[in-house]
């Protein structure tokens, strides 16, 4: 009982400090941008700035203690101008200098200075150090370049295009012109997590209620972010845990109600002479109940006491050993009324395990009485959760902290477990004793000394199949976790490191990804880039397009087998086309300034366009205006006035024509009401041979925003591509066995599935899959609308976990821009480290080190008391003529042979439940519903050491209690 | 309308009872009809042989048991239809002595607080209780020892306060079960005595289950019962016993003769000894506390024949039995059993000489509960004598049974055998691996005379040239038969 006790509230002491933990870690680990609470407006001007002002810090009020002070940020949106300007006081601690230097303060009166945010200037040459912008009437030189900080809220703000920051807010004299530039204001305070505590949640949640009941008579210009959101996620993931540790709790709870059944058994036959006693002396029912109670009470509250004693103390020392204050825990763990319930209740069970165990009744086979003992507890339990949480749903299990089923079942169950086999168990001993009358006479008489008591043994039997049922549970949860988390980490990180980015694709695309290929992190890294794209099929089936080349399946560490019938590297063979994959495009010259074409054209007033590729694959688009009748020369310049005055003579270099866009133009082009409409018109160009046949006319034809790519034929045009799908889609193809899919809105895709598979690594989000060879890909998609074909995310390998620390440290170092690096020993050690995972693991190994000292105490137990209480019947099989030798064989024979059978059997138990945890509840030990799902992984050869060492252990000490018995030199009185 | 339960005289009228158990071979039917009729303050003894019903009448009379058929009124309430609440204020007018005095008393309770227990479940006052307790410690003898627990008190001062005890609340109805089958002849006729007066003093309605002729003497009326029905009636002790005729005109058979006078059982002559035992003691504990079972014993037990040892309770039989057959060791002295000295023998080679040559049955032997009386046998076989087959040794088994006059029974589990036929089960796993020296623990104590008389002829037929019986009992007719006697009470004062 005080074991159980002890277990339960310091697992309840675990699951208040670890939420804590967890919240506070959650807290930690957010970018600046979730934990903060912030106001912003925006403004069309800056006329009410000073209200603007006003406002936000008066709402800011309720939650200022607990959130680090104000960050004030104004971010000023020129209409016209292609950057951003940023606007704040004491700048420098917020952001990573990586050229130049910090700006001075600025006032507005006179040039200003600036730094650039992020590594990439735009395509002209603007935003590079040494370089200006005009910003309304003020004049402003950048003078450096930096990356945020970590720290820096500056993610809140999210400035599209170049951003430049300004040092000064407050003492920023606006002039008249740049007061009527918008802005919006930015008032942003980050949540101390050293301030928040998992008790505190609610009274965060009622802090920004307050700071919303403040803003709402504002306006609805002024908007609220606040991290409740994830909060609230963690809270839901703490649920899950603590549901996990209540869960862990009520199985070792289940093992010590067993124990005290076990223990009261022991004592049956005591307790029964003395019932008789008193009804002989005319003890009136009620009298021999109050005895059998009091039997069960005194050591139930005694234990309860002793153990809520020592959880007081277990907790506490949890509570100051994580800074936790201890009064809190205290009263949250053990104090809080459903804990106190729950402790009631508990010595309520053990009252009537105990009761179960030492009164007569349990001894007659399947008597009613016993059977409703057996039932009725799961009965009610299982109605309870009906009336109060619906039926036993895993996946309700799973969410669900504090189910009935969850809290309470396991215990009630193993109750019944252990009275039937209490009561089935003895018949079951005698049969095989009288069935060895030919056996060898050691295994006779240790047959039948079993079956003579039965229910000692059966009560041994059902101890050790408990506790090694906890134990191995124990084993394989763990282990199952473990294997989960490693999973969970390669698949999440596909190989070793994923990167992606928040900034434009496109950017990450050409720059980051030829970086990459080009060794900027090591030329032993394997560089596999990837396209993910959101796609319909044409039964309306969403799904995940993935562009990888084929030979990179065999390669992704995430895999695994259970995710396909095919080995990825025959999937990846099969959906394999070599190349090249490149569009055709006419080269621009050296130096080229300006695209020229001569047209002859008979048609509509269509606008023409020329699509440039630059030498990094990025692309522009050159307008020659609108087509008129007639034969002229078109011309286009490619640079503006501006970009010209940085160039060299030999720039551009490696640019190339890709060919014409044609697009409504004339009164079908601009506002007016032709916008849109049908235009037609058959045009002959001269001087992009490679492009377009200057002896045939191209007929054009245009119609609303999309517009017509004159371009020559490439290989993917109605080329079916080879795919890995999702199950579903593969039953989704036409009679020819091709899926029609939609990419991104308007790119047709011909697909063959050649594959199956329901997971594919890196792709965490739940859903179906299409993968496809990247090459391919990225021609279809440029070809449809060039520019857009390019790499979104990159896998990379590494030799070695400490090369990928390597690598995730030079992601994060100049020339790369912020980047989304994901890597798998990182994901791996978050995951083990997540204190949801720990507190799982710390209830796991509480439950197996009390199964394993249970068992061995029990069965030493029942050695010693069977020893006691078989007195006579070994004196007299020693007054017939048993050796010492033979009966010392005979006792540690039969608790052996007990001891394994009760071992196998929890074994059985413990490797049953912990699939039915693993796989049918299925949450990751930090409280998320894992992908890819957990498998189950039973390490046999810890379980097999484990059990072998037990039954070792147990034969070694039964057998120097036997010795010590009959050791002696007579036997003594013997046994009356 | 239903019938009124309480009703005026006779105390106790049991009528037609029946009681059947389930046994292994079928059901086993333990009263067959019984009919009694007890009238208030009248004392019956019930004699009867070994599984006659003696027990189950008394367990039904007592209200722990219900019948199968027939009616059973005792002091107005009708037993066979009482409920549990009936039966349980029933019970408190009840009080009931067990023939296994040491089991009626908690080991954790002192003598007054036993005698008291069954006051305070009555709800009696703490005052009264302890009046009530002083009160029957002085009439038992025990007025100084009431605060002693039963691990410091004898056998006989054991069940004297397991006497008191019930007799504590004044039941108008006690129970007794062979009270004094455990006890020597002079405990056992103290005991008598005493409570015969207490039941005269507290006009106490009694039945008493005995086959001991001291109990008879002290009855005003002996009912003998056979086969689980009442076959005659003796109006005191030196009545003539009247055979029962029931209302259909059923007269019952007569009684058997009494038990013929036992075969003396002599020696071999001119033999070794069988058993030599020299300045011989056995002392447990040291010191203040130490019990000196056996002390300074010289004693010869020739081959062959019946030996016996006697004394009171506490002498130290068992204690020197187990000493000859190796199971003890002697504090000092010397014991040669057969011709071996057996201290020169380690505790292993005593079991490999108990196992060829020397058989004890204990006094209150341990059968497998869920074998049968054969295989209960044959297990013994097959520890003495491993090398013979299963089949064999179930053929020796079924001789051994034969022996003991249980061949009709062999099938049955102990638990379906009464008493005394569990002890013929343990005297014939004894036998049956044919040992020189067969020694037996007061082996007629649970028998009524008629299986005592049979088990002592059984005795008589072994092989008196081979087989020397060492007995402890006081059993007056089994020291009759005996070749000779040691006592115990009279070693000790030598």
């Amino acid at each position: 009982m005080a074991g159980s006790i002890v277990v339960l509230g310091s697992l309840l002491g675990v699951g208040v400090v670890t939420e804590d933990l967890a919240t506070r870690r959650a807290l930690s680990d957010l970018a600046p941008p979730d934990r903060i609470i912030g106001v912003n407006r925006y403004t069309q001007d800056g006329y009410d700035q000073a209200e603007s002002e006003q406002v936000a810090r008066d709402a800011l009020q309720p939650v200022l203690d607990i959130t680090e002070p104000v960050i004030a940020i104004r971010m000023y949106q020129p209409r016209r101008d292609p950057f951003r300007i940023l606007a704040m006081d004491g700048a420098a601690p917020w952001v990573e200098l990586t050229a130049g230097r910090l700006p001075k303060p600025c006032t507005g009166a006179g040039p200003c200075e600036a730094i650039r945010i992020g590594p990439f200037s735009l395509p002209d040459g603007v935003g590079e150090v040494g370089t200006s912008v005009e910003f309304g009437d003020l004049h402003i030189d950048i003078v450096g370049v930096a990356v945020p900080s970590t720290a820096l809220p500056l993610n809140v703000v999210q400035p599209d295009g170049l951003a430049l920051l300004i040092e000064g807010r407050t003492g920023f004299h606006e002039s008249a012109q740049i007061q009527q530039i918008p802005r919006t204001g930015f008032w942003l305070a980050p949540i101390d997590p050293d301030r928040v505590h998992s008790w505190t949640l609610q009274d965060l949640s009622n802090r920004v209620d307050e700071v919303r009941r403040i803003l709402t008579p504002a306006g609805y210009t002024y908007l609220l972010q606040t991290p409740e959101a994830t909060l609230a996620g963690v809270h839901d993931r703490t649920q899950v845990a603590i549901g996990r540790l209540v869960f862990i709790s009520s199985l070792i709870v289940g093992v010590l109600l067993a124990f005290a059944a076990f223990a009261a058994a022991i004592e049956r036959s005591d307790v029964e002479l003395e019932d008789r006693r008193l009804r002989a002396a005319g003890a009136s029912r009620g009298a021999r109940l109050l005895f059998v109670l009091g039997e069960a009470l005194l050591p139930a509250l005694a234990g309860a006491i002793v153990g809520e004693l020592a959880a007081v103390g277990a907790v506490a020392y949890l509570a100051s050993s994580h800074g936790d204050p201890i009064d809190i825990v205290l009263g949250l763990a053990i104090f809080q009324p459903a804990a106190i319930g729950l402790t009631a209740l508990l010595v309520g069970l053990a009252m009537l395990a105990i009761v179960l165990g030492i009164h007569p009744f349990t001894g007659r086979l399947l008597q009613p009485r016993v059977v409703v003992a057996a039932v009725v507890p799961a009965g009610l339990i299982l109605l309870w959760q009906q009336l109060t949480a619906g039926p036993v749903d895993p996946a309700k299990l799973a969410a669900d902290a504090t189910s009935p089923a969850s809290v309470l079942l396991p215990g009630a169950l193993g109750l019944s477990v252990i009275l039937g086999s209490l009561v089935l168990l003895p018949p079951l001993l005698r049969g095989l004793a009288r069935m060895t009358r030919r056996a060898p006479l050691g295994l006779r008489l240790a047959t039948i000394s079993v079956a003579r008591e039965p229910l000692r043994p059966a009560a041994v039997m059902t101890l050790l199949a408990f506790s090694v049922g906890a134990v191995v549970f124990g084993q394989v949860y763990s282990a199952t976790l473990r294997r989960g988390a490693t999973d969970q980490a390669a698949f999440a990180a596909g190989m070793d490191v994923r990167v992606q980015t928040l900034a434009a694709e496109g950017l990450f695309g050409r720059k980051v990804v030829p970086l990459l290929q080009a060794g900027a992190v090591g030329s032993d890294v394997d560089v596999q880039p990837m396209v993910r794209q959101p796609g319909e099929s044409a039964t309306l089936r969403t799904f995940t397009l993935v562009g990888i080349d084929g030979a990179a399946l065999g390669k992704l560490r995430g895999w695994r087998s259970d995710f396909s019938a095919q080995d990825p590297a025959a999937l990846g063979g099969a959906i394999d086309l070599p190349g090249p994959w490149e569009m055709t495009g006419h080269p621009l010259s050296a130096g080229a300034r300006s695209v020229s074409i001569d047209v002859t054209y008979q048609g509509d007033a269509i606008n023409l366009m020329a699509v440039v590729e630059e030498a990094d694959g990025s692309v522009r688009y050159l307008g020659f205006g609108d087509l008129m009748p007639g034969t002229t020369t078109l011309s286009a310049p490619i640079f503006t006035p501006g970009q010209l005055a940085h160039l060299t003579a030999s720039e551009p270099s490696g640019w190339r024509v890709l060919g014409l866009l044609a697009g409504n133009g004339g009164d079908a082009g601009g506002g007016g009401p032709n916008q849109g409409h049908r235009q037609e018109g058959d045009l002959t160009v001269r001087g992009l041979p490679e492009l377009i046949d200057p002896a045939k006319a191209v007929h054009l034809v245009v119609s609303g925003a999309g517009g017509m790519f004159v371009r020559p034929p490439v290989r993917t045009d109605g080329l079916v591509l080879p795919a890995i799908v999702s199950p579903d889609l593969a039953g989704d193809v036409n009679a020819s066995g091709v899926l029609d899919v939609l990419i991104g809105s308007s790119l047709k895709l011909q697909l063959h599935p050649v594959g199956v598979t329901t997971l594919f690594p890196s792709i965490v989000d739940p859903g179906r899959l299409v993968v496809v060879d990247l090459q391919p890909l990225l021609l279809a998609m440029n070809a449809h609308d060039p520019g857009t074909g390019v790499p979104n995310q990159v896998l990379l390998g590494t030799p070695s976990d400490a090369r990928t620390a390597e690598v995730v440290a030079a992601l994060g170092r100049d020339p790369f821009p912020p980047l989304v690096v994901l890597s798998r020993p990182t994901v791996e050690d978050e995951r083990a480290n997540d204190p949801f995972a720990i507190g799982i693991v710390w209830g796991l190994a509480i439950g197996a080190i009390a199964g394993l000292l249970l068992s061995l105490l029990g069965v030493l137990l029942a050695a010693a008391s069977e020893l006691r209480d078989e007195r006579g019947e070994l004196w007299e099989l020693e007054a017939q003529g048993t050796t010492p030798r033979s009966l010392t064989s005979l006792v540690v024979l039969r608790t052996v042979a007990m001891c394994a059978v009760g071992t196998v059997t929890g074994i059985v138990l413990g490797v049953a439940l912990g699939w039915f945890v693993a796989t049918a509840v299925g949450v990751g030990g930090e409280g998320r519903i894992p992908v890819p799902a957990l498998v189950l992984v039973a390490p046999w050869d810890v379980i097999v050491g484990i059990a072998a060492a037990l039954l070792v252990l147990i034969g070694l000490a039964v057998y120097a209690l036997t010795r010590r018995h009959f050791g002696r030199p007579s036997l003594g009185a013997g046994a009356r | 309308m239903t019938e009124p339960l309480v009703r005026p005289e006779p105390a106790v009228r049991a009528s037609g009872v029946m009681r059947i158990y389930p046994g292994a071979a079928g059901d086993v039917a333990a009263l067959r009809g019984l009919d009694i009729e007890v009238r208030p303050g009248e004392v019956v003894a019930v004699v009867g042989a070994s599984g006659s019903g003696k027990s189950t009448l008394l367990r039904i009379l007592a209200g722990l048991d219900r019948p199968s058929a027939g009616s059973v009124e005792s002091l107005g309430v009708g037993l066979e239809r009482a409920t549990e609440r009936q039966l349980v204020r029933y019970r408190n007018d009840v009080g009931v002595i067990d023939q296994q005095y040491w089991r009626a008393l908690s080991p954790y309770l002192t003598a007054r607080a036993a005698i008291e227990l069954p006051l305070r479940l009555r709800g009696w006052s703490p005052s009264k209780r302890a009046t009530r307790a002083m009160e029957l410690l002085e009439q038992v003898g025990l007025a100084d020892r009431g605060d002693a627990t039963p691990s410091r008190l004898s056998g006989g001062e054991q069940q004297r306060v397991a006497f008191a005890a019930a007799l504590a609340p004044r039941p108008r109805f006690l129970l007794a079960d062979e009270p004094t089958a455990e006890l020597d002849e002079r405990t056992a006729a103290e005991l008598v005595a005493l409570l015969q007066a207490l039941v005269r003093r507290e006009g106490t309605t009694a039945i008493v289950v005995t086959h001991d002729r001291l109990v008879e003497g002290m009855a005003d009326r002996i009912v003998y019962v056979r086969d689980g029905r009442a076959i005659a009636v003796r109006n005191g002790p030196d009545a003539e016993a009247e055979p029962v005729v029931d209302a259909s005109g059923w007269r019952a058979p007569a009684l058997p003769p009494p038990a013929p006078a036992m075969e003396r059982v002599e020696p071999a002559a001119g033999t070794v000894p069988a058993v030599v035992i020299e300045q011989l003691s056995r002392t447990y504990g040291s010191g203040s506390a130490a019990i000196h079972a056996v002390r300074d014993l010289d004693a010869t037990f020739a081959s062959g024949g019946l030996h016996i040892v006697t004394g009171p309770s506490g002498s130290g039989k068992s204690t020197l039995l187990r000493l000859v057959a190796g199971l003890d060791r002697p504090t000092s002295g010397r014991v040669t059993t057969l011709g071996t000295d057996l201290a020169g023998l380690s505790r292993e080679a005593l079991a490999t000489f108990r196992a060829r040559d020397v058989a004890f049955c204990p006094q209150a032997p341990r059968l497998v509960p869920f074998l049968s009386a054969l295989e209960n046998v044959e297990l013994a076989l097959a520890i003495r004598r491993a090398g013979e087959s299963a089949a064999a040794r179930l053929e020796r088994a079924r001789d051994a049974l034969a022996q003991v006059g249980l061949q009709d029974l062999a099938s049955e589990p102990p638990e379906t055998l009464s008493g005394g036929e569990r002890v013929r089960v343990a005297i014939a796993r004894a036998v049956a691996a044919g040992p020189r020296l067969l020694m037996l623990d007061e082996p007629t104590a649970a028998l009524d005379r008629a299986s005592a008389t049979s088990l002592i002829a059984m005795l008589a037929r072994l092989d008196r040239a081979n087989v020397t019986l060492l007995v402890a009992t006081h059993d007056r007719d089994l020291i009759a038969a005996a070749s000779d006697r040691l006592d115990l009470r009279d070693a000790r004062r030598g």
